[in-house]
C-alpha cells in the first residue's frame, strides 16, 4: 500500500510538473508570470476598491480582506469549476499512459494552484506587512490550514464535476454560466458577513466558500468579526465532498478514460 | 495423511498458482471493430502470462494494429473483456501524451516520474539522450521541432527506457529507422536487453526478426484465430495460407 501511494505521489508530481512548463512556456511573462497573471486579475478590484473609498471593516485592511477573498476565490475556481470542463484534449493524451489516471491530472492541477495562489498569498501580506512595517499575519497555522482546507474543498468538488460534466454535458454548461457567477457574489468577496441584513445571512452561510474565506480573513486579523461562520462546516464539507466525490469517481472512472465518441 | 493431502484438489490448485506464471493479459470473447462497425478481431479469447513470448501472424494491418492496442489497454473492445493484470507497455515507439512544446529533456523527466524509481533519474535521462541519438542541442529543444527521424527514435528511445512486464511491440513505428539505416546492433541489443526475461507480443513482419525469440504464435485469418501454436507451425501455416 505505502509503495503504491508513493508511486501515485510520483505520478502527480510529474504531471504537476508538466502542468507548470506548459504554463510557464504560454505565459508572455515565463516563470514569473505564474504569480504575475493572478496578481494583475486582482488588481483591477483592488484599485477600484481604493478609488471608491467604499465602506468596509474597520478592523482590517480593506485591500487586504479584498486580496484574501480572490486569491480564495481564484484557487477554488481553477480547481472545481474547471474540472466541470472535464478532461481537456491535451491532457486527454496522457491518458494513454496506463498508470496516469484523470484523478492523478486533476490532483497536478490541484497541486499546480495552491502553489501558484498559496505564493501569492504569501506575497500580498508580505506586501502588506511591509507596507505597514507590521506583519499581518496572527495565526499563520491557522491561514495554513484554512487555506489547505479550502484546497481540499475544491478538489471534492471538483472530482465530483468532472464526472457530472462528462456524464451531463448540458449540466455542465449550465454550471458553468451560473455557478461561477453565483459563487463569485455570494462567497464573500466583495463584503464581509458581519455588515449583511440578518435575513440574508442564513442563505449566504450555507456556501462553505464563505465560511473558508472570513475564516482566513479572521486568522490574518483576529478581531475581525465572523458571525455565523464555523470551521467544523467548513471541515465537514471539505471531507464530505472528498468522500463522496472519491465514491461517484471510483464508479465512473473507465467512462472517463475512454475515448469519447466525438474523438473517434 | 501428507500423501492424501498433496492428492486433494485445493492442495492441487494451490500448487498450481506455484507452477504456472500470473497471467499479464486477458482476453475473452474479445471483438474489435472499427469506426465503420466492420469487424476487426472476432470472438478472441487469449491468455498472455509473465515470460510468454508471442508473435502475431495477421494478414490485416488495422486488426494487428487494433489487438497490439488493445493489449496495451489502449482500446476498449467493442464486445468481451479485457483483464490487464500486469504492468503492460505501450506499443513500443508509439508514447502518447508527450507534449510538443515541451523539451525532450522535459518530456522525459516526466516520464521518468511516471513510470521510473522516482523523479528525475539522471542516469535513466542521459540513457534516453544517448539512445535516442540527441545532441544536447535537440535535448533542450521542443519535440515539435525535432525532425521527425529523430522524433522517431525519441519515442523509441523512451519505450525501451522503462521495465515492464509485457511489451508490446509494433514493427512498423521501426520501419522508418530501418529505411534510413538507422536500426543498428545498439538498438536490437537493447530491445533484447529489455525484454530479456519478460513478456513479449510482437506482429511478425519480415524482414525484421523481431519475432525470433518468441516460442508461441496466434495466427488471424480475417479477424479470427486459425492456428495457435508454436513459431515454426504458426508461420508455416501463415505462409501457406499467404501463398493459397
Amino acid at each position: 500500500m505505502w509503495s503504491s501511494l508513493t508511486l501515485q505521489v510520483q505520478i502527480v508530481q510529474a504531471l504537476a510538473y508538466r502542468e507548470q512548463r506548459e504554463r510557464i512556456l504560454k505565459s508572455p511573462f515565463g516563470a514569473a508570470g505564474l504569480l504575475v497573471e493572478p496578481l494583475l486579475l486582482m488588481a483591477p478590484f483592488l484599485l477600484l476598491r481604493v478609488l471608491l473609498q467604499a465602506h468596509g471593516s474597520h478592523l482590517m485592511n480593506p485591500l487586504l480582506q479584498l486580496a484574501c477573498g480572490f486569491v480564495l476565490f481564484f484557487l477554488f475556481s481553477r480547481i472545481a469549476l474547471a474540472a466541470l470542463s472535464g478532461v481537456s484534449g491535451r491532457d486527454r493524451a496522457l491518458l494513454g499512459l496506463r498508470r496516469v489516471k484523470p484523478l492523478d491530472l486533476l490532483l497536478a492541477r490541484g497541486l499546480v494552484e495552491v502553489q501558484i495562489y498559496g505564493t501569492c498569498l504569501i506575497l500580498v501580506i508580505a506586501a502588506f506587512s511591509t507596507y505597514q512595517w507590521q506583519i499581518s499575519l496572527a495565526n499563520p497555522g491557522a491561514a495554513v490550514g484554512i487555506f489547505l482546507l479550502v484546497a481540499l474543498n475544491a478538489l471534492g468538488i471538483g472530482l465530483s464535476a468532472l464526472v457530472i460534466g462528462h456524464r451531463l454535458p448540458t449540466v455542465r454548461f449550465l454550471a458553468q454560466l451560473i455557478l461561477q457567477r453565483l459563487l463569485f457574489w455570494t462567497s464573500g468577496l466583495f463584503f464581509s458577513v458581519a455588515l449583511m441584513p440578518d435575513y440574508l445571512r442564513p442563505w449566504l452561510l450555507w456556501n462553505p466558500l464563505l465560511h473558508g474565506i472570513e475564516l482566513m480573513r479572521q486568522a490574518i486579523a483576529p478581531a475581525y468579526p465572523i458571525p455565523g461562520i464555523s470551521l467544523p462546516y467548513l471541515l465537514a464539507w471539505s471531507l464530505g465532498s472528498v468522500g463522496v466525490s472519491m465514491l461517484i469517481y471510483n464508479n465512473n472512472e473507465k467512462l472517463l478514460i475512454a475515448k469519447p465518441e466525438s474523438d473517434e | 495423511m501428507t500423501v492424501l493431502r498433496a492428492l486433494t484438489p485445493r492442495t492441487r490448485q494451490r500448487h498450481a498458482h506455484h507452477t504456472r506464471p500470473p497471467v499479464l493479459v486477458q482476453l475473452d470473447d474479445v471483438t474489435l471493430r472499427d469506426p465503420a462497425g466492420r469487424p476487426l478481431v472476432q470472438n478472441l479469447s487469449w491468455c498472455i502470462r509473465a515470460g510468454q513470448r508471442w508473435a502475431l501472424f495477421c494478414d490485416d494491418r488495422p486488426a494487428a494494429t487494433a489487438l497490439l492496442r488493445c493489449i496495451a489497454g489502449l482500446q476498449q473492445p467493442q464486445q468481451g473483456q479485457v483483464e490487464i493484470k500486469g504492468h503492460v507497455s505501450w506499443p513500443l515507439g508509439q508514447v502518447s501524451g508527450l507534449s510538443p512544446k515541451l523539451s525532450a529533456l522535459e518530456n522525459s523527466v516526466v516520464l521518468a516520474g511516471i513510470y521510473g524509481d522516482g523523479g528525475q533519474n539522471a542516469q535513466v535521462l542521459e540513457e534516453i539522450r544517448k539512445l535516442g541519438g540527441l545532441d544536447v542541442a535537440q535535448w533542450k529543444k521542443p519535440i515539435k521541432q525535432l525532425p521527425a527521424l529523430t522524433k522517431t527514435k525519441l519515442h523509441l528511445a523512451l519505450s525501451l527506457a522503462f521495465d515492464f512486464d509485457l511489451y508490446v511491440i509494433d514493427p512498423a513505428v521501426i520501419r522508418p529507422l530501418v529505411r534510413a539505416s538507422e536500426w543498428n546492433e545498439i538498438w536490437q541489443r537493447r530491445l533484447e536487453n529489455r525484454c530479456r526475461r519478460r513478456a513479449l507480443v510482437t506482429l511478425s513482419v519480415a524482414p525484421l526478426q523481431l519475432d525470433a525469440t518468441c516460442r508461441r504464435a496466434l495466427v488471424l485469418k480475417q479477424g479470427r484465430v486459425v492456428t495457435r501454436g508454436s513459431l515454426s507451425m504458426c508461420r508455416e501455416a501463415a505462409q501457406q495460407r499467404a501463398s493459397a
